[in-house]
């Protein structure tokens, strides 16, 4: 069974006359459990993809399936969805750099309507999972690049969710820390989570289960 | 969720917002001072309007060329009586109404200076209620009150705004009333501006015409009715002048009635008491409609004045509001990312406005009350105008972020 399925999708962006047709009839099955990389140049439409995965961005035709249900194309189904069953981890992080990490790694769960108690226990587990509670009281202004981006995982994973999407997760790291990071997406992956991430470098992507190649919008090569 | 994301929204922003409220602040005193204003000029142009249109004013005085009767009227033992009997035939009528209006300095006992003159307009309740005066605090005279006997040694005063400080209600002073000593009682102070319309004195042949007398500066005391025999020359005096003073009324009739019916009507009572002469003066209506287009002019230019300035504060205020919220626009991508609706982020950003809105009106309310403790009211017109100028200034931002994609929100690209 797949864990999400996408028929035909076609997502445009800008205005007549400079309209930029993003993805181009994408069908794709992802299975559950699956670790797998959408690669291709910039402009190809990879990072879209994985928006549409994460119902953050409309589509503007074609069908969505979420273990076999089809999801309807609005804001409010989608960000249920997201905040059920979507784990997002986006380039540069996107923390809030007023807010200590514990705070930011919280957001999803306040979101989600968990008491105070339940989610100071969540936040604290997590965090030990990335090996990041000892800095719950930082700022991510005081922390690295890897650090930040391990507090952008606690963040994506704490709601416990079934897929997780990263948009170049390692792109921003030094070679030690992008193993560190790729390492918790194993073990994520090991635990049954899907992961899907998007990359351009070849090595990133040889550790992953299955690749897929965007050009021009449309998946060329699986 | 709210009240957090709003907390730490202020907190993060704490200039911007410091700047937006203190914007509020001194826009919301000087906006609700100008309409507070505006408004208050209209009521009294209304009131103005209701009092003095379709009205005809006529003015009775003494024949200046009958002094000689007048001499020989007061050499008469019953002279007084008919004089009193007189007046009391001309104030009662259904035709018009009878205003008696003296402008009568009193004196007031000064420990250093001895008595000193003081303004002091002398009215009947006619008088009161024609100029719709209003007491800001204590109260007007009592129809008790505007009669008073020889043995009498109080007087009731009320103080023109200006004169507030001066005594308080219940204080008593001594001074001169129409000559005559007594205490006056401090009874109440009148709203600020309270005003009268005289007619001018004028030569012969001339036509009197309208002014505003403001009272702010003045003590108003009654123009008594004092029907005593009086037993010496003192009391003598004292009672000739009140009743030549209420002789010489502003008399305010229908638009029907004229000049013709009122002489005829002196005539008949002259005969009837065998009294000196009284001339009847109708005052033009030109002065009275310049008053008019003066007070629609200040309004007018008010009204302009109020426009710019809410056109400029909105602008600027809305600026501000439309910078800051573009700063905030990447956390508000990472709220849509873990799970925010954009309906939840507007609602965070109006109420956030909302909040900064209101604080600000409380302040403002505060200060206005402090520095205008009297005569400006906070306004609701204000209150409602603001509110609209608030969502107003976050329609744009409301616009473009409910346009933008997760992206160039990241990216905070409201800007483009």
């Amino acid at each position: 069974m797949y864990k999400i399925r996408l028929e035909s999708i076609n997502k445009f962006y800008g205005k007549e006359p400079n309209i930029v047709h993003a993805l181009k009839d994408v069908t794709l099955g992802i299975r559950e459990g699956e670790f797998l990389a959408i690669m291709g140049r910039s402009g190809s439409g990879k990072s879209t993809l994985l928006k549409v995965l994460g119902g953050l961005t409309g589509i503007h035709s074609g069908r969505y399936y979420y273990e076999n249900i089809e999801l309807k194309n609005n804001e409010r189904q989608m960000s249920l969805y997201r905040n059920r069953h979507i784990g997002f981890i986006v380039q540069n992080y996107a923390l809030l750099f007023d807010r200590t990490v514990f705070e930011n790694v919280e957001l999803p769960l306040r979101y989600a309507g968990i008491s105070k108690r339940k989610r100071e226990e969540k936040v604290l587990e997590i965090l030990e999972q990335v090996g990041m509670e000892e800095l719950a009281e930082r700022f991510p202004g005081e922390l690295s690049g890897g650090e930040c981006q391990r507090v952008a995982i606690a963040r994506a994973i704490v709601n416990n969710p079934d897929i997780i999407l990263a948009d170049e997760p390692t792109g921003a790291l030094d070679e030690e820390t992008e193993k560190v990071i790729m390492n918790i997406f194993a073990k994520l992956n090991e635990k049954g989570k899907t992961v899907v991430i998007v990359t351009h470098d070849y090595h990133i992507a040889s550790q992953l289960n299955r690749i897929i190649y965007l050009k021009n919008g449309e998946i060329v090569e699986r | 969720m709210i009240i957090h994301e709003i907390v730490k929204s202020i907190e993060k922003f704490k200039i911007f917002s410091a700047f937006i409220f203190i914007q509020l602040v001194v826009t919301s005193i000087v906006c609700n001072l100008v309409i507070d204003t505006i408004t208050s000029m209209k009521k009294d142009q209304d009131r103005f309007n209701q009092a003095y249109s379709q009205k005809k004013y006529f003015w009775m005085v003494e024949n200046i060329y009958d002094n000689e009767k007048e001499k020989l009227f007061f050499k008469s033992e019953d002279s007084y009586q008919r004089l009193i009997n007189f007046y009391k035939d001309m104030k009662t009528s259904d035709d018009y109404r009878y205003l008696e209006i003296a402008p009568q300095q009193i004196t007031i006992k000064s420990e250093q200076e001895g008595f000193v003159y003081a303004n002091n307009y002398s009215v009947d309740l006619n008088c009161l209620n024609e100029f719709q005066i209003k007491v800001y605090e204590g109260r007007l005279f009592t129809e008790e009150e505007m009669t008073i006997d020889f043995s009498s040694k109080t007087i009731p005063v009320i103080l023109g705004y200006n004169l507030r400080d001066r005594y308080m209600i219940g204080d008593v002073f001594e001074g001169t009333y129409f000559l005559r000593k007594m205490n006056f009682e401090v009874i109440g102070i009148l709203e600020k501006n309270s005003r009268l319309i005289r007619n001018n004195i004028v030569e012969a042949g001339e036509d009197p015409s309208f002014y505003f007398e403001y009272l702010d500066n003045s003590f108003i005391t009654p123009l008594v009715n004092c029907e005593d025999t009086p037993k010496d020359k003192n009391e003598r005096l004292f009672q000739r002048i009140i009743y030549q003073m209420k002789l010489n009324p502003t008399i305010v009739a229908s638009e029907y009635y004229n000049a013709g019916n009122l002489r005829e009507k002196i005539d008949r009572l002259i005969a009837k008491y065998d009294l000196y002469d009284f001339e009847v003066i109708q005052i033009s209506n030109n002065t009275l409609n310049l008053l008019k287009l003066v007070s629609q002019d200040s309004i007018d230019i008010m009204t302009i004045f109020a426009v710019i300035l809410l056109g400029f504060s909105i602008i600027s205020i809305g600026g501000v509001l439309y910078v800051k919220l573009s700063k905030k626009i990447p956390d508000y991508a990472v709220h849509l990312i873990v799970g925010a609706t954009k309906r939840r982020i507007i609602t965070y950003l109006v109420t956030e406005m909302i909040a900064i809105f209101l604080i600000s009106h409380i302040f403002s309310f505060f200060i206005t009350k402090k520095l205008f403790p009297v005569q400006v009211s906070y306004s609701l017109t204000w209150i409602i105008i603001s509110v609209i100028a608030c969502i107003g200034a976050c329609i744009i931002p409301i616009y473009k972020l409910t346009n933008q994609n997760i992206d160039s929100l990241l990216k905070g690209d409201l800007y483009v």
